[in-house]
């Protein structure tokens, strides 16, 4: 509805932090919003048997200085940027510490590890998940942001729609960037459709929604047949030279998608494109 | 960007409450300068099953042509009524069960207004079920926040100027909140309800105030423990003692059929609302 008034960023020591603060503060700037960076301090190492406290000191003292070179990276950055921001640290780890503080910004800003973070040892257990569950269960919008650099953001936007509750969630959640984007397209894949009495199909009928937002859109509509829908997501992106996707996450229930796979994990594990989620 | 409803969908049916419900829905169009577009899902005929084999046409064409006497009437009243507040109308008739149409139609728009169910109408025959469990199914369904209208009482002009949001910092009351951002910016007082406060599990109303001060929003905070079976009578009587008129709340933080077996608040609510109500999910 009304702008981004309230960024939130996720930070960690796995990705690669400068790409995605200077993404939150151009993203802050943009909306004149307020930056919230998010860090979770590491838990000490558990064990079965006794450790020693001089460990667990020495483990608590390590994670804090860690957090402190991050607070003074980002601090520094939004300070150049002349960015309003506010640092929070927690003991929580990344999963519940960002649905917690999430439920009240208006956009979680997030990054895929690359591969070769994930694998290190000393990543978060879970960690790679976070995408995953912040879309689920925050109930606000979740950008994800590729383990590469991105350049431009939300000039070029592809929006997946099928006619559903969550996509219908991920467009609205998406008008700020939608308002200001130079092209839009509502590319409906196997949408459910309106009930045929009056209005056109439910890509035009959402279309026309748009417009009164200011949102200019176009719309193309096809059927998936065999082709993946993540596949068909990929070739759109890349033929229209989109640089930012909206979609709905988990349309079918997490458990499905986890045994069937599904077209959210498919674009969450391997997408290099910004991608707006919300359910 | 457009902090308010740009359009709003108010379905209609056969009912006679029809005229507060217009009322009620170009009043909120005319505040928050939106498009307003009627709904009007036609009851389907009733088929006798105690008359055997043979239903006589004429039967079933006579409760077709009321159908489409009584919609034609109502279109008459929504017309001129909205030419008189002058408010930009669309009108669209479907045969289509109310609870689906209402769910396409109501993702493509702001805010959804829906009657709540008369739990003892004049003519039960014509409360087909969609319609007995329209707001319920559709705060789940639609993606979109549904005003819920009483049946009771006249629907208050003002409503939203006295707004109480319950929450207990789950996802489904962020969404509540985020949806009802419109009337939050219009409202002489918000207050925030918070139930059962509790750091592990859910956000602290103190930390959604700072949000909303950030979208220009000034709310009081108040924090209540009560046991899980007594929120829905907690709400009901801070509505009272506060003279609320807006209640904004999430829809079924516990999963329906939870809420269908054990009760819950969601449904009690939705049974005994005295003030219209904003649910999301």
């Amino acid at each position: 509805m009304s702008g981004y008034r309230d960024l939130l960023l996720h930070l960690d020591d796995v990705g690669s932090n400068a790409d995605r603060i200077r993404v939150a503060i151009d993203l802050a700037a943009r909306f004149g919003a307020h930056l919230t960076g998010f860090y979770s301090l590491r838990p000490a190492p558990q064990a079965r048997h006794y450790i020693p406290t001089e460990l667990i000191e020495r483990h608590r003292k390590t994670v804090t200085e860690r957090a402190a070179q991050m607070r003074q990276v980002f601090e520094a950055a939004c300070l150049a940027a002349g960015q309003p921001c506010e640092w929070l640290q927690s003991d929580l780890p990344p999963i519940s510490g960002m649905k917690l503080v999430g439920r009240v910004c208006d956009l979680a800003i997030v990054q895929k590890p690359s591969p070769v973070a994930a694998e290190r040892p000393d990543a978060w257990y879970g960690e790679p998940m976070l995408p995953h569950e912040l879309s689920l269960r925050m109930g606000r919008p979740v950008l994800v942001l590729p383990a590469v650099d991105v350049a431009v953001l939300g000039n070029r936007v592809l929006v997946a729609w099928n006619g559903s509750r969550e996509a219908t969630r991920a467009v609205h959640d998406a008008l700020p960037l939608l308002a200001n984007a130079a092209h839009i397209l509502l590319l409906c894949v196997d949408p459910e459709d309106a009930p045929g009495d009056t209005g056109g199909t439910s890509g035009e009928i959402m279309a026309r929604h748009l417009a009164r937002h200011g949102a200019k859109v176009e719309v193309a509509s096809l059927v998936s047949g065999e082709e993946p829908v993540e596949a068909i997501l990929r070739d759109a992106m890349q033929r229209y030279g989109m640089d930012l996707l909206v979609m709905g996450a988990y349309g079918h229930a997490r458990f499905r998608e986890m045994v069937f796979g599904g077209v959210t994990e498919a674009i969450l594990d391997g997408f290099e494109k910004p991608v707006l989620f919300s359910n | 960007m457009n902090a308010s409803y740009q359009d709003i969908l108010l379905h209609l049916t056969d009912e006679p409450r029809s005229k507060a419900k217009i009322d009620a829905a170009l009043s909120l169009a005319r505040r928050f300068e939106s498009h307003l577009i009627a709904l009007y899902t036609l009851p389907p005929p009733v088929m006798p099953y105690y008359t055997g084999e043979f239903i006589p046409t004429e039967f079933i064409q006579k409760q077709v042509d009321d159908a489409q006497a009584a919609a034609k009437a109502c279109h008459a009243a929504f017309e001129a009524a909205a030419k008189l507040a002058g408010v930009p109308v669309e009108w669209i008739e479907s045969e289509w069960p109310a609870l689906d149409a209402a769910a396409v139609y109501g993702r493509a728009v702001d805010l959804v207004l829906v009657g709540q169910p008369d739990p003892d109408p004049s003519d039960a025959v014509r409360v087909t079920p969609d319609l007995a469990v329209l707001p319920h199914e559709l705060a789940l369904r639609a993606g979109r926040p549904i005003l819920g209208l009483p049946y009771a009482g006249s629907l208050p002009d003002k409503l939203g100027e006295n707004v109480l949001i319950a929450w207990n910092g789950s996802r489904e009351s962020t969404r509540a909140v985020h949806d009802a951002m419109p009337f939050l910016l219009g409202a002489k007082q918000v207050t925030v309800y918070g139930i059962n406060p509790d750091r592990d599990r859910g956000t602290p109303g103190a930390d959604l105030a700072r949000h909303l001060a950030r979208h220009n929003v000034k709310v009081e905070v108040t924090n209540t423990v009560v046991s899980d079976i007594e929120v829905g009578e907690a709400l009901l009587s801070a509505i009272s003692d506060r003279g609320i008129d807006l209640l904004v709340m999430g829809a079924y933080g516990h999963s329906r059929l939870r809420e269908m077996v054990f009760g819950g608040v969601t449904e009690t609510i939705l049974d005994s609302m005295t003030v219209p109500v904003l649910f999301s999910n």
